[in-house]
């Protein structure tokens, strides 16, 4: 049987950012005119969750759980802020096989 | 008040000091003007810190204001390190070594969260024979130096920095040394790059002074910087020289060796009153029992924090270095600067040195 291609997100290692008390701050520093974009509430225990290479799905489930939401409504919530730092090169997303063997 | 209070903030955690904060919430005259105190003094960081573990009461609109003008600070923050990594690389293409001084150095090795420091610029050191290939690389950048080299020479010689600024507006100081005057002419540079320290931004691994150079760094710029140096500079002598692992004889012994005891046990000495800070380390108590000499007196009063003016801070390199021929070439430059330089300085609107050094110095004419 063929094998699904899930993207895996992470932190692009270029990235430059800053965390004070109430928000994520980032700038991807390969891009002259890039502006810094901020995450706030819910955005900063993405961008923690994020520490580890993870699916959309995957970082729906843990946000599910620390919010008390269902996974479904928070990866269609997050499945448009993950595209979005990722356009602007603060992420980097690779294809990962599902149900690989160990 | 704003003065006291912005002690009182500054000295917020540091573990000996004594200042307290105010216990009511302030009012809008008040937090207005500390919230102008703050962006000047660069201590966003510390505000927001502050607020954020109730040292500091605060309204809910004082508190969103704090984080606010932190976030803000960060902004400029993240935007001055992209400036520090393309100088960076453009100085690694020109074959150039550097080591990043101050600012994001002292966020990221000296500060468990680096957001806690706030800077406003970038500062690098270069060896004096790759001053000017460092200056040629970054003129690809922007606008290049701020003045034309004073005399041909000079810069290698005797600087203490040349001012560039990038296309982004971004100011960059290359530093060839750590001070003006006689004290930045005294540091050996050649111990002054032995140690160093490596950190990462991003993913480029960078390098900073070790921490006893970057403490003695920090009381040059606390005492013989600006006329009124930033709390923020002064916050960096107390979290440096309280540090555990600093090697604080390793400290003295540098800096008496670059003839710069006085400054560091100046600022030490500063730190420790305006802030109040307690506690007997070996440092404090070698600052408190350290007597300057008459030449070490005479020659920080030249300094503006001191009461002094630009014009006496360059005249004292006249008694930096070594050597007659060094020392007459350098008062050479300062009398006869090249019809470049100052033709530029009058097209920027800078006044006559002539006039501005006989202004000071007649301003600043007192008995020693």
């Amino acid at each position: 049987m063929p094998r699904a291609e899930v993207p895996a997100f992470r932190r692009h290692p270029d990235l430059l950012w800053r965390r004070t008390h109430d928000r994520i701050l980032l700038l991807a520093p390969g891009d002259p005119d890039a502006e810094v974009v901020v995450l706030t509430g819910s955005g900063v225990a993405l961008w923690d969750e994020l520490a580890e290479s993870s699916s959309l799905e995957a970082l729906a489930a843990r946000l599910g759980e620390l919010f008390g939401a269902e996974p479904e409504l928070v990866a269609a919530d997050v499945a448009p802020v993950l595209e979005g730092l990722e356009r602007r090169g603060l992420l980097l997303s690779s294809g990962r096989s599902q149900g690989a063997s160990p | 008040m704003t003065s006291d209070l912005l002690d009182a903030l500054a000295a917020h955690d540091l573990p000996t000091a004594s200042l307290q904060l105010p216990r009511n919430t302030l009012v809008a005259h008040e937090w207005s003007t500390l919230l102008e105190g703050v962006r000047v003094e660069r201590l966003e960081g510390v505000l927001a810190r502050a607020v954020a573990d109730g040292a500091l009461p605060t309204s809910a609109a004082q508190a969103h204001d704090a984080h606010e003008v932190h976030a803000s600070a960060m902004g400029s923050a993240l935007r001055l390190d992209r400036s520090l990594l393309q100088v960076i690389s453009a100085l690694r293409s020109a074959g150039v070594e550097a080591r990043v001084l101050k600012g994001v150095a002292v966020a990221v090795l000296d500060h468990p969260e680096p957001a806690q420091r706030c800077y406003g610029d970038v500062d690098i050191l270069v060896r004096p024979d790759d001053l000017a290939s460092a200056v040629t690389a970054l003129e690809a950048l922007g606008r290049g130096r701020d003045l034309p080299e004073r005399r041909p020479g000079f810069d290698r010689r005797f600087a203490k920095e040349v001012t560039a600024y990038l296309g982004d507006g971004n100011e960059v100081d290359i530093h060839r040394t750590i001070a003006a005057g006689v004290f930045g002419l005294d540091v050996r540079l050649d111990e002054l790059w032995e140690g160093s320290t490596p950190f990462v931004l991003g993913s480029a691994a960078l390098r900073a002074l070790d921490r006893e150079r970057r403490l003695i760094h920090a009381c040059y710029n606390a005492v013989l910087g600006d006329s009124s140096p930033r709390r923020v500079a002064l916050r960096d002598v107390v979290v440096l020289g309280d540090h555990p692992d600093l090697d604080v004889d390793e400290t003295i012994r540098l800096c008496e060796r670059w003839r710069g005891g006085a400054v560091v046990a100046a600022a030490v000495e500063l730190v420790r009153r305006r802030f109040g800070l307690g506690g007997t380390g070996e440092l404090r108590h070698w600052a408190r029992t350290r007597s300057a000499t008459a030449r070490e007196r005479l020659v920080l009063r030249s300094y503006r924090s001191m009461g002094g003016s630009n014009t006496l801070v360059l005249l004292t390199g006249a008694f930096g270095g070594t050597g007659v021929r060094s020392r007459v070439a350098y008062l050479a430059t300062l009398v006869a600067p090249s019809s470049a330089y100052r033709e530029a300085r009058r097209a920027s609107g800078r006044t006559d040195e002539w006039r501005q050094g006989a202004a000071e110095l007649l301003g600043k004419a007192r008995p020693w």
